[in-house]
């Protein structure tokens, strides 16, 4: 009998545990991640190429970390999108094949499910497909209910934010530096539409759709959209932009957009959400994220953006 | 009186205002550690004026935290409320320019730079500076000990200069470096220095994307007193720009009147911090693996505040 191999994966904020204990319900023998720190950053910067996108520098140092650590098997995920993301795996296996590390790579792609099922098997033999939907569907009520606890932190507040970007600087609290948790500090509510179960349900949703036609899900919103921006784009550049509107018509005080330096999806989408912005008069601010990113001037910038939208507030209702 | 307090990277400035909202006095001092600068800024606006009673106190700048807690002082704002604070209290006191509701407020420090966009009396957007230094007063300062001049007659000698030269602008570093290569094949220093102020103020205007109508510049900041930047910026602009009397007071203006209006403090002795004895110890926490670097500030030798914790553990 072989021996099960110790599988890994780059960490994702709060869903780290819950996605340990998915994989290990499926049999799996699992190498707790360790967090992202400096470390991780330094160690993926000093490996990756020097002007790729930050995620791959950050999930790249995780996986060095974790193979350092004994892990035999590292599990990524692909997406279908037109975004890099996509090819992430191939870099990751590259470097850490040149360093010499002896190890399999899983990619994770819900868009091409046998061949990820097959590739989970060779490194799982006692994998299921009951056991697998089972332990699936605990995962997504789990995540669910963490994610619609977030949402119950300052209901009341008179300042209602609404939070976009890409998906792994929105959702790594370690990257985004627990950004949710500062602006809930300031008395702000805190919309973060991409959460995982979202992010997860719209996979699904899109499954059958060619990635041409999978751009707007907000059926409501989608000529709006499309009348800013009439393509697809990258990662979940499009959804932000439909979101956005979303955000605007449900009376939000502001915008904020999480993204990696030199994203390229996001980047592209800047001048529509900066048009959005303009014609329906939301405050908008964006935070671009690398290794270089100062905590004192990243704050200094959401403390800003808060308090000129409290003013504003404040002179609006002293007038009436 | 009230007391606004701006505790930049390069300098502390500290103004006094009346009752009235009247600028009484004013220090300004280069940060050379934020505790024995403050002491000394406090010292010298108590001696000159021994009998003001601060009713209340605002903070604002970089070291806005870490002041508020070594002054025991709550209030506080970030530069740019407090800038744009200050500009509004600008027009409320110079009638001339006064109608104008909208404007663009631009404010270029030693170590950081803003440009707020004013449109009917609100911050509409604003930009500020984190990603590169080129576009700062630091560089002005490293051009000018590089060339042997004093940063005080930079801006007399650039504006002799009939050909400002193309100067490297996007990398401090290499600005400085461009400068000597220019001075070594032979170029005036009068051309040199204003080519760099020139690229200054492009790198300064670059900070904001959007358009900035035909609305009135307001100018502020130390690099404000530098006449050949201020000359260049008229120039991109194409029209005249406002500079303060006093640019450097601007945001510890509008701090001291943020504070007026909206402090709970019970107001400040400045004789009673000038009695405490500060202390700070720097420690690298073994928690996990973040190993944050730990900072503690002591007051007459208790632990009164802790900075640096990413986690929390140590408040």
């Amino acid at each position: 009998m072989k021996k099960a191999m110790t599988v890994s994966f780059p960490p994702l904020g709060k869903y780290t545990p819950f996605i340990v204990e998915f994989l290990e319900e499926t049999g799996f023998k699992v190498l707790r991640p360790p967090p992202v720190t400096k470390h991780t950053i330094e160690l993926g910067t000093k490996y990756a190429p020097s002007d790729i996108c930050f995620p791959l520098k950050a999930t790249l140092g995780n996986m060095i970390e974790e193979a350092e650590k004994g892990a035999e098997a590292l599990f990524m995920a692909s997406t279908g999108s037109w975004c890099i993301l996509r090819n992430y795996w191939i870099v990751q296996e590259q470097v850490l094949n040149d360093l010499g590390f002896k190890f399999k790579m899983v990619v994770l792609n819900l868009r091409r499910p046998f061949k990820t099922y097959s590739g989970l098997k060779k490194i799982n033999p006692k994998l299921n497909m009951l056991k697998l939907l089972k332990a699936t569907v605990k995962f997504y009520k789990k995540i669910k209910q963490m994610d619609l606890l977030e949402k119950e932190v300052n209901t009341g507040s008179q300042i209602k934010i609404g939070l976009i970007g890409e998906i792994y600087c929105v959702m790594e609290d370690t990257i985004n530096m627990d950004i949710v948790k500062f602006l809930q500090d300031l008395g702000c509510y805190v919309d973060r539409w991409l959460t995982l179960s979202e992010a997860f349900r719209l996979s699904l949703k899109n499954f059958f759709k060619p990635l041409k036609f999978k751009r707007y899900s907000l059926k409501k919103h989608r000529k709006a959209a499309e009348g800013y921006f009439p393509d697809s784009c990258g990662g979940h550049a499009n959804e932000n932009l439909v979101r956005m509107i979303d955000y605007t018509q449900k009376g939000y005080d502001g915008i904020i957009c999480l993204e990696p330096l030199f994203c390229h999806p996001e980047s592209i989408m800047e001048t529509s959400f900066k048009k959005v912005s303009k014609d329906f008069n939301i405050p908008f601010l964006k935070l671009s994220i690398d290794e270089f990113t100062e905590p004192i001037h990243y704050f200094n910038r959401v403390e800003a953006f808060i308090e000129s939208i409290k003013f504003k507030k404040k002179c609006i209702s002293d007038s009436t | 009186m009230y007391l606004g307090l701006d505790i930049g990277n390069k300098t502390i400035k500290a103004v006094l205002l009346s009752s009235g909202a009247e600028l009484m006095d004013w220090v300004c001092l280069e940060n050379l550690g934020i505790i024995s600068t403050l002491q000394d800024v406090l010292s010298r606006l108590k001696n000159r004026n021994p009998e003001a009673k601060i009713v209340s106190c605002g903070l604002c700048g970089a070291g806005r935290h870490f002041v508020s807690k070594l002054l025991g002082v709550n209030f506080f704002r970030t530069e740019i409320m407090s800038f744009y604070r200050g500009c509004l209290n600008y027009f409320e006191e110079n009638p001339q320019a006064a109608r104008y509701k909208s404007f663009i407020a631009g404010e270029c420090g030693g170590e950081d730079a803003k440009i707020m966009i004013i449109e009917r009396g609100l911050i509409k957007d604003f930009a500020m500076n984190d990603l590169c230094g080129a576009g700062l007063g630091i560089n002005l300062e490293n051009v000018a000990y590089r060339m042997g001049i004093k940063i005080e007659e930079f801006g007399d000698i650039a504006l002799k200069s009939q050909r400002p030269l193309n100067v490297s602008s996007k990398c401090g570093v290499f600005c400085v470096s461009s400068c000597v290569s220019l001075l070594n094949q032979g170029a005036s220093i009068e051309n040199i220095l204003s080519g760099v102020a020139r690229s200054l103020v492009r790198n300064f205007l670059g900070l904001y994307k959007g358009g900035f109508y035909d609305w009135p510049f307001i100018f502020a900041g130390g690099v404000a007193l530098n006449k050949a930047v201020c000359f260049y910026l008229q120039e991109e602009l194409n029209k005249k720009i406002i500079v303060p009397h006093n640019p450097l007071i601007l945001s510890a203006k509008g701090i001291a009147l943020l504070a007026k209006d909206d402090s709970t403090d019970k107001g400040f002795d400045i004789e009673e911090f000038l009695r405490k004895t500060f202390k700070t110890d720097a420690f690298s926490c073994m928690g996990c693996e973040n190993n944050c670097q730990i900072t503690a500030l002591r007051e007459n030798g208790e632990v009164i505040a802790y900075f640096g914790s990413k986690c929390g553990r140590y408040k």
